[in-house]
């Protein structure tokens, strides 16, 4: 196991989430693109925010699965 | 699509061009380091992808920054937008944020409520107010609207008697008689002292034009305070102005000598043919005759280039003089060609002076 060997790794996590794909590490879990829309959020003060969507990684582990 | 084991190892291989066997013995090391860590409850960080930790007893990941930022990209930059007077009841929506929207939900209603109640206690205020206020405003408004048209009318008949006199004193009189009335308004509200201040402006308004109209504007003591103030401002080589600086010259002095003599300038000619040798457009300059009148055709600010426009006019055998004079802080040097005693008698003899000068030029006191 070499730094390489991660970079690498976490290239091909990087590029496979981007492209909508779910990758599955065996042992670990797996990582997916989530995709936020936008939505209205009122702050305790009153103050009423349109929150902009976001693309984000959502990870499962895999051990929490089967529960 | 799913990449599984099978996918990410032949990616893998594709990426680090080491061999198959190889690159399942980093992945499963890498794995195994990752759960070791979990197990002991450590963090375990993978340089520019992200850490993955225990929470509760379950593996979580948190992206790093980059990672986060480059999978956002299309949304990279956006920032929350405040919308201002949108209040949503965040039930009816679509709102994925249930925590911060309940707690919204409360404070609104709880807002409302509190809003309501300080509206109504203010209606019962407003309504115990209003009559009263209305009932002690009203009389005031109307006598003071009253009275401002009462003395407009006694400032009326006053200033069509005045104006028949037209005579200082009674201006005099008349604007004693407008102060105490502003006085006594000055205590009362705010409208009337409007109404008396706008009744004055038309006042002396309507006064002025009936002075100017009756042509009183020349034996006026008033009008001198008006000339003094037109003889301050800076004189151009215009002859538009000739008009206007002739016309205030005249005034200016008819009033210490002859008043009879205003707006006759035409009378003089003869009294300047009788002295002749003092006043005239050619022949030497006089100086002891300081206080004529002199044609002035240059206006320079150099006095070695007015000295040098004076000297042919003075080899054509005109009289010239170089007047120094001070107009908004730049000194000028006037050349004026002949001296005479009136207006009226230097402007009979532009006629007489050369040709580029005749109509442009103007006509000056000689200090």
């Amino acid at each position: 196991m070499n730094t390489e060997f991660i970079k690498a790794f976490s290239e091909i996590i990087r590029e496979e989430i981007t492209r909508k794909n779910e990758v599955q590490v065996e042992g670990v879990g797996s990582f997916e693109l989530k995709h936020q829309k936008q939505f209205q959020k009122q702050y305790d003060n009153g103050r009423v925010v349109m929150m902009p969507p976001k693309d984000t990684i959502a990870f499962t582990p895999e051990n929490s699965q089967g529960i | 699509m799913i990449i599984d084991k099978e996918q990410l190892i032949y990616l893998l291989v594709d990426k680090t061009g080491l061999e198959q066997e190889q690159v399942k013995g980093q992945l499963s090391k890498l794995i195994k380091r990752i759960n070791r860590a979990a197990e002991e409850g450590k963090r375990f960080e993978v340089e520019g992808f992200g850490t993955f930790s225990v929470e509760k007893g379950a593996l979580e990941f948190t992206p790093e920054d980059t990672l986060q930022t480059e999978i956002n990209n299309k949304y990279a930059g956006m920032k929350p937008i405040e919308l201002i007077g949108a209040f949503k009841k965040p039930e009816e929506d679509e709102i994925p944020d249930i925590a911060a929207g309940s707690a919204g939900d409360k404070g609104w209603t709880f807002d409302e409520q509190a809003a309501g109640a300080d509206a109504d206690t203010e209606m019962d205020d407003d309504l115990e107010k209003k009559p009263l206020q209305e009932v002690e405003d009203m009389p005031e408004q109307e006598s003071a609207s009253e009275e401002a048209q009462e003395d407009f009318e006694k400032l009326i008949s006053k200033e069509t008697a005045a104006t028949e006199f037209a005579s200082d004193e009674k201006n005099k009189s008349k604007k004693q008689d407008e102060d105490p009335p502003k006085e006594e308004e000055e205590k009362e509200d705010p409208i009337g002292r409007l109404l008396v201040a706008a009744v004055v402006v038309i006042t002396l308004g309507v006064s002025g034009f009936l002075i100017y109209d009756l042509g009183l504007l020349g034996k006026d003591s008033g009008s001198s305070v008006a000339y003094t103030q037109a003889e301050e401002q800076p004189q151009n080589m215009q002859t538009s102005e000739n008009v206007a600086i002739s016309a205030n010259d005249s005034k200016d002095r008819s009033e210490p000598d002859e008043p009879e003599e205003v707006g006759t300038p035409e009378d003089n000619p003869e009294s300047s043919e009788n002295i002749q040798s003092t006043y005239g457009l050619k022949g030497e300059f006089n100086p002891a005759t300081n206080n004529g009148y002199t044609i002035v055709v240059h206006s320079l600010r150099s006095l070695e280039q007015a000295e040098s426009n004076r000297q042919p006019l003075q080899e054509s055998g005109y009289r010239t003089v170089i007047n120094q004079a001070n107009v908004q802080g730049t000194t000028y040097y006037r050349v004026g060609i002949g001296q005479f005693e009136t207006i009226g008698a230097a402007q009979e003899a532009i006629d007489q002076i050369p040709e580029p000068y005749q109509s442009n030029n103007f006509i000056k006191r000689i200090k």
